[in-house]
């Protein structure tokens, strides 16, 4: 593909929620999720050539940021300033019907594993099928679905606590 | 879905990059390739280009200046805003183990009572 | 068994509060908590962020803030018992030995295995200068050190209705070793 800047500038702003969210919901660190966002786009730049459609650009791109996400968090189990960071809802008013629970599943999910998290990221922030989640992540399917399985039990169990209520 | 489901999806639904951020990749594209463009030899008619660059360099640099400082205080904001969440758990925790506390001293001074009262 | 889920990390110290020090061991534990919960909150961040609470129900919190030096927390759920010894919080209780410390509460339940103590620094005018919690059970170990005056009301507010105890309830015996039951 070949873009002029203008058109390549259209194509960050497609795209740039995604690649953010991504990197902002695994990493929850808005510092670090922009500046990985920034340099996929950067590479995507590069890349445009090598890219056949926009479905291809798309692909390209969540695959990028999920795996520069998880390498910078495997390299980076330093002292990050995960809350400094943490800004509130940005761009959207707040559709969860529980503002404490969301921030609370929000927190659960970011103590998840690595591998776990961006399961559930991809899973719930992307909507992507397990065999999606699986060719992303270059792993089995059924690896895929259990981890899900047993991080869904997980989380319920700690939302049940959380709230004292039985969660479905 | 379930409701568990329902409400990870809302909690991690898609968020966008603080504003400008496609202006700050194609800004950064433009450093890119302007650096990979300066391969030129020196010229004095180059020179003279750089002489009248300067006015409007030095009319940036206060424009940046204060974006700067807009940007400084942005910033304070959102260090604030995430230090109070970390208080607000803060205290949720002391809260409840001070609770706790307070649930084993009333229950073990209830059973000395209750020894004390068959005594 | 309750379970705090929350990863939470800021940058910077190992200090625990300006003259308490974490023990280092503490740090190892994170490696083998299946959560951790970690806050470090100086006075500058507290300040700053006090000038933010303004949203209701903020002013409590607020006014109780606003007058700190410190707030760390410190927290590790394990996935079974045994996943750390006494030896861990030695350290941190040997600090607290210091006159300025008093023990107001030491609970040990040795049925549950479950253990609370805490402490009050008092200053000079013999107010309360912080606060120190250590919360243990099989599975979970929370240390809480709040540094900066705590009025009667703000601890109260903290822990709701909360009178405090006579100090040491029974005869101190030696407690259990976290993780047997």
């Amino acid at each position: 593909m070949k873009l002029s800047a203008d058109a390549f500038a259209d194509l960050v702003r497609e795209h740039q929620a995604m690649v953010f969210s991504i990197a902002y919901r695994f990493l929850r660190d808005a510092a670090a999720a922009e500046e990985l966002a920034q340099d996929v786009f950067l590479k995507l730049y590069h890349e445009l050539p090598r890219l056949e459609s926009t479905d291809h650009v798309k692909f390209w791109v969540r695959k990028v940021i999920t795996h520069r996400s998880l390498d910078y968090a495997r390299s980076a189990y330093r002292r990050h300033a995960v809350a400094l960071d943490d800004i509130p809802e940005p761009a959207v008013p707040s559709a969860d019907s529980d503002p404490l629970l969301a921030a609370a599943l929000r927190k659960m999910v970011a103590s998840l594993p690595h591998e776990a998290r961006m399961i559930v990221v991809l899973r719930y922030e992307e909507e992507m099928e397990p065999h999606e989640i699986a060719e992303m992540l270059a792993m089995p399917v059924a690896t895929v679905k259990s981890r899900l399985r047993r991080t869904l039990a997980l989380l319920r169990g700690k939302a049940q606590r959380l709230t004292g209520e039985t969660v479905r | 879905m379930n409701d568990l489901e329902k409400q990870l999806r809302s909690a991690l639904r898609r968020c966008d990059p603080p504003t400008g951020f496609a202006e700050r990749v194609m800004a950064h594209l433009d450093r890119d390739t302007d650096r990979d463009s300066q391969q030129k030899p020196a010229s004095w008619k180059r020179w003279l280009k750089l002489r009248w660059a300067a006015i409007p360099a030095l009319a940036a640099i206060l424009v940046f200046g204060f974006w700067f400082r807009g940007y400084e205080q942005r910033q304070q904001e959102k260090e604030a805003l995430a230090a109070k969440q970390q208080i607000m758990l803060a205290l949720r925790i002391t809260g409840s183990k001070l609770r706790m506390a307070k649930a084993k001293v009333k229950a073990v001074e209830g059973e000395r009572r209750k020894t004390e009262n068959t005594l | 068994m309750k379970r705090i889920a929350i990863f939470v990390l800021l940058a910077g110290t190992i200090a625990f509060g300006q003259e308490i020090k974490m023990p280092v061991n503490l740090d190892k534990l994170a490696a083998k908590a299946s959560e951790t919960t970690e806050v470090t909150l100086n006075g500058r961040t507290l300040q700053l962020a006090a000038k933010f609470m303004n949203d209701e129900g903020d002013e409590e919190a607020r006014n109780i803030v606003k007058k700190l030096k410190g707030i760390y927390v410190r927290s590790f759920e394990f996935d079974k018992p045994g996943e750390y010894s006494e030896a861990d919080i030695e350290s941190l209780r040997s600090q607290l030995k210091s006159p300025i410390w008093e023990k107001v509460v030491n609970v040990h339940s040795k049925r549950e295995g479950e253990n609370a103590e805490i402490y009050f620094k008092t200053d000079s005018t013999d107010q309360i200068a912080g606060l120190v919690v250590i919360a243990a059970d099989p599975k979970e170990l929370t240390i809480v050190h709040i540094d900066g005056p705590l009025d009667p009301g703000d601890l109260e507010k903290l822990g709701g209705d909360f009178g405090v105890p006579r100090l040491e309830t029974r005869p101190q015996a030696k407690p259990a070793k976290a993780g047997a039951r």
